[in-house]
Parts: structure tokens; sequence; C-alpha cells
């Protein structure tokens, strides 16, 4: 449960009439209750990839299984929860009603449920905020509650979109340990797309660096750091270790992309 | 705050200023007859006002009616454009060259259809208030966030779903601003209806004043015009800034 497989896909756009290939033959695996991170320069496809698991975008060709089913099946089954980069909360319902949306979209009537949502305004820290309108909320606190939303129909995989990439680096250090230590309470399985190399490693368990043009995965890094993580880590030379091979990686890219030019 | 108060009291003293300055340039004798002084006009309403009050309430529920009947029409083309999206390309245009059409063209249209009636009077003020709702509608409903609709696509809501709780509040701040430029639309379109020909109505009571020199009557009944329209405008902002929170007005399009 919870297992995500992505297996030689490959995405191509036709922008007026030209193809451009945004990703190839991406090949990866996360066990049941991963973090995973997509790590990668800009415009190498991680937002592209994180929605053709999301079924908001079809590959090309290659296949994505989530618990061995099609993405679309585990769209429908509500298997996939989604945090954007920016909260994208409804600016006209409460925080509140907000994340009791996806309750009202599958119109189940089941109260074990019905409580749900005011369990996860407390999972997130935003007790005392559930009647406030998201225009009242700081970005952080926005974006607890699009976890919290993305959380309430207990999808089997997390997929964030560089979720937190729109925050001060104080709020984001926060919301990091927020985000593992709900992680670890709902042992959901996660992919992130990031663009700190700091915040991949001390939230993954295992981080796929994409190279660009087209988007490929060029090394996986597993992240040999014991659960619970805490900031302590941050010396720990496994922690250092992983930072350097990751930069490592996106450097020599960049190396690479110079000399072509 | 104190920009809000001069922006009542700068255009009302200007308004003012000039209602006394017929006033005095009448009572010199200034004024030629087709202009009467404003106190006789005010006279006159007081006067009158049985018969102004008459009119005016056919003329209100021809507004009224029309109003109603456009938003209906719109709303039901709008959930249809925003269920099948091929649709809005040649529903855009028909509206378009519908639009065109010069209101006093299509009242005789209308008349041999309907004869001088009150279904005729209300669809003639539909037919006016139709195209600034609609056009409100669908550029409100095509005004989604995309995130957002990522967000009900992950959801897997219905295309029902997606219009009631996610395109048609989004769409709100353009909905009313195609409102607000039909509401004294509704009042035109009653008026140039009445001109047609029927036995109610402020536009009756102007052409026959008009035909029958009373100048007295002719400015009130353009002055009770110019109160329903502007009410009419005015009363919608009201309701769109309950509905709507600032921060809506704000950030979607200048109220």
């Amino acid at each position: 449960m919870g297992r995500l497989s992505i297996d030689r896909v490959s995405k191509v756009f036709d922008i007026d009439g030209r193809q451009v290939q945004a990703l190839k033959e991406i090949s990866l695996e996360l066990e049941d209750g991963q973090f995973g991170a997509l790590i990668g320069p800009s415009g190498c496809g991680k937002s592209t990839l994180l929605r053709m698991v999301a079924d908001i975008l079809p590959p090309t060709s290659g296949s994505i299984s989530i618990d061995g089913a099609h993405p679309s099946q585990a769209r429908k089954d509500h298997r996939i929860g989604f945090v954007f980069q920016d909260a994208t909360l409804l600016p006209w319902r409460t925080v509140l009603e907000n994340i009791r949306l996806p309750l009202e979209i599958v119109a189940e009537r089941d109260p074990d449920r019905e409580k749900l949502p005011r369990e996860l305004i407390e999972l997130v820290g935003l007790s005392g905020f559930e009647k406030a309108k998201p225009s009242q909320l700081s970005g952080g606190m926005q974006q607890r509650a699009a976890i919290a939303r993305s959380l309430v129909l207990s999808p089997r995989v997390l997929l964030l979109d560089e979720p937190f990439g729109a925050l001060d680096d104080i709020t984001r250090s926060r919301m990091n340990l927020e985000l593992l230590r709900i992680r670890a309470e709902t042992k959901i399985t996660a992919l992130m797309v990031t663009h700190s190399i700091q915040e991949a490693v001390f939230m993954a368990d295992r981080i796929f660096v994409l190279a660009a043009r087209p988007g490929r995965i060029a090394d996986v890094v597993e992240v040999g750091l014991d659960r619970p993580r805490s900031f302590a880590q941050m010396s720990d030379p496994a922690f250092t270790g992983a930072v350097d091979r990751v930069r490592q990686c996106l450097f020599d890219q960049q190396a690479m992309a110079a000399i072509d030019v | 705050m104190s920009s809000r108060i001069s922006n009542v009291a700068l255009p009302g003293s200007v308004f003012l200023l000039l209602t006394l300055a017929f006033e005095l340039a009448g009572l010199a004798g200034l004024l030629p007859p087709t202009i009467p002084r404003p106190v006789k006009v005010v006279e006159n309403m007081v006067g009158d006002g049985a018969v102004l009050w008459l009119h005016c309430r056919s003329t209100v529920l021809t507004a009224a009616c029309g109003y109603a009947m456009a938003i209906g029409a719109a709303f039901s083309a709008g959930f249809l454009v925003h269920q099948h999206k091929a649709l809005e390309t040649a529903a855009l245009t028909i509206g378009t060259v519908l639009n065109s059409i010069p209101i006093i063209a299509v009242a005789p249209i209308l008349i041999i259809w309907m004869g001088v009636s009150w279904p005729m009077r209300i669809t003639l003020t539909a037919f006016l208030c139709f195209f600034p709702i609609f056009v409100g509608m669908i550029q409100g409903l095509g005004a989604t966030e995309r995130n957002a609709g990522e967000l009900f696509l992950v959801l897997a809501a219905t295309p029902a779903q997606r219009f009631w709780k996610l395109a048609l509040p989004s769409a709100l701040p353009y909905i009313f601003l195609g409102l607000k430029i039909a509401a004294p639309l509704a009042v035109l379109g009653a008026l140039v209806a009445e001109w047609t020909g029927t036995e109610t109505g402020l536009g009756v009571l102007m052409i026959n004043a008009m035909f029958n020199f009373q100048m007295e009557r002719l400015w009130a009944s353009v002055l009770i015009v110019c109160i329903l329209s502007a009410g009419s405008y005015g009363a919608l902002s009201l309701i769109e800034r309950v509905v709507l929170t600032a921060d809506r007005t704000a950030d979607g399009i200048a109220p």
C-alpha cells in the first residue's frame, strides 16, 4: 500500500507544432511510507512529472502505478493528495470550509470522516483559525491549511510541488519539521519537488536528482539518516555527504551545460 | 474615509449649485419655456404624485421582470457554455451579433410576435440586459485560477461540482460587473418598450408630456428615470459589497 512506481515515463509537449521533449525515460520507485524528493534545475520537468503521477497530465509513453493502479484510477479513488506551490485555497471559504472541500466533493456522509477536518486542523497546528479566511493567514499558515486539505480523504500518496518555495527560511524549516511529523503520524508515501538541497536531504529517504533538456534522472541518492529527523543531524557526516553528492551532481550538469553553449 | 466623503460631497455640491443656478436663472426670467425651474419640477412631482407613481410602478415592474429574465437566460447559457467549452466561441459570436442589433429595431419584430403587451415589454428589456450579464458570466467562468482547476481535477470533482463550488464563486466579481452594467439598461429597455405604444409607464408619460408641452411633468419623469437608473446601479454595488469581501473585489477586477 502506498507504493509508487514510475516506469520509463517520457513526456513530449507540442509547442506551436514543435516537439519538445520535457522528460525522457524516467524510472523511479518509492516503497510504502517512503519520502522521495525530486530536485533539479528549473525547467527540468519536475512539476510535469508530479502532474503525471496525479493524472493531471498524461505521459507520452511509459507507465505510472500507485499501489499497482493506474493514476486515473488512483485519482478517482482519492488515493492521491496534492499540495501546490501556492496554497490554492478558495478565498471565499473559511479555513475549515476549505479543508472540508474534498469531503463535499466525495459527498460522503461518513460520520467518522466528518470529524477529520477538525483533527487535521489540530495536526497542522491551525487550531483557533477554523473560521479565518485565507487572506487573513500568513503564507505558512495557508500552506498548512492546504496540507490538511490534501490529507482529508486519507490518500496513500502525497504529492508536493515545491510546497514551501514561497516561504521565508525560518518558516520553511518549521514547516519541514511539521511535514515530517505529519508524515510519521499518517505513514503516507510522499514525493516532493524542491529547489533546496538541504530541504531534500533533511526530508527524504531517497532523492532523485534530475538533469534538464531533456529531463532525466541523473542520480539517485539514498539518505541514510535515522528518523525522526532533527536539525542536529545537519552536521552528521551522512547529511553533509548527501548534500555534497546532490550538489556535485547538479553542478556537473551546469558545467556540462556551459560546455554545450 | 475623508476621500469617501469628498467622493460624495464634491459631485453632490456641484449638482446642488447647478440646481440653484437654474432656479435663480428661472426666477430672473432667463430660462426658455422648455426648461422649467427646479422648484416647479418638484412641485409637479408632488402634485402629480399619484399619476407618476402609477406609471413609475409599471416601468419598474417591466425593468425588474426583464432584468430577472436576462439573468435567468445568461445564467443558463453560461452554465451550458461552462459544461461544453466548445460552445463558447459560438455563443459569444451569436451574442455579439444579437447585441449589435439596435434595440429600437428589435421592438417591431417583438410586437409582430407578441403584440404590444407585457410579454413584449419584458422580453425587449431582457434582450437589452442579456449581453453584459452573459459576457461577465463567460469571462468570469473562464477566469478560474489554473491551480484551483487542477485541485478539482485531482479531487475527481464532477463538472457540476466544478461549476457550483469553483467556477461560479470565482466568477462573481465579473458577474457583478455585468449586473451593474445591465441594471440601467433594464430601465432603458422598459422605456423603449413603452414608447412603442403601451398604456402605462414613464416612457408613455414622457411622450404624452412632450406632445402636450407639459414641461414640468416631462422633466419630472426624466428625473425619476435618472433616479431609477442610478439607484439600481447603486443598489447592486451595495449588494456586491456585502456578497464579496473587500479582498476579492480588489484582486479580481476594478469594482
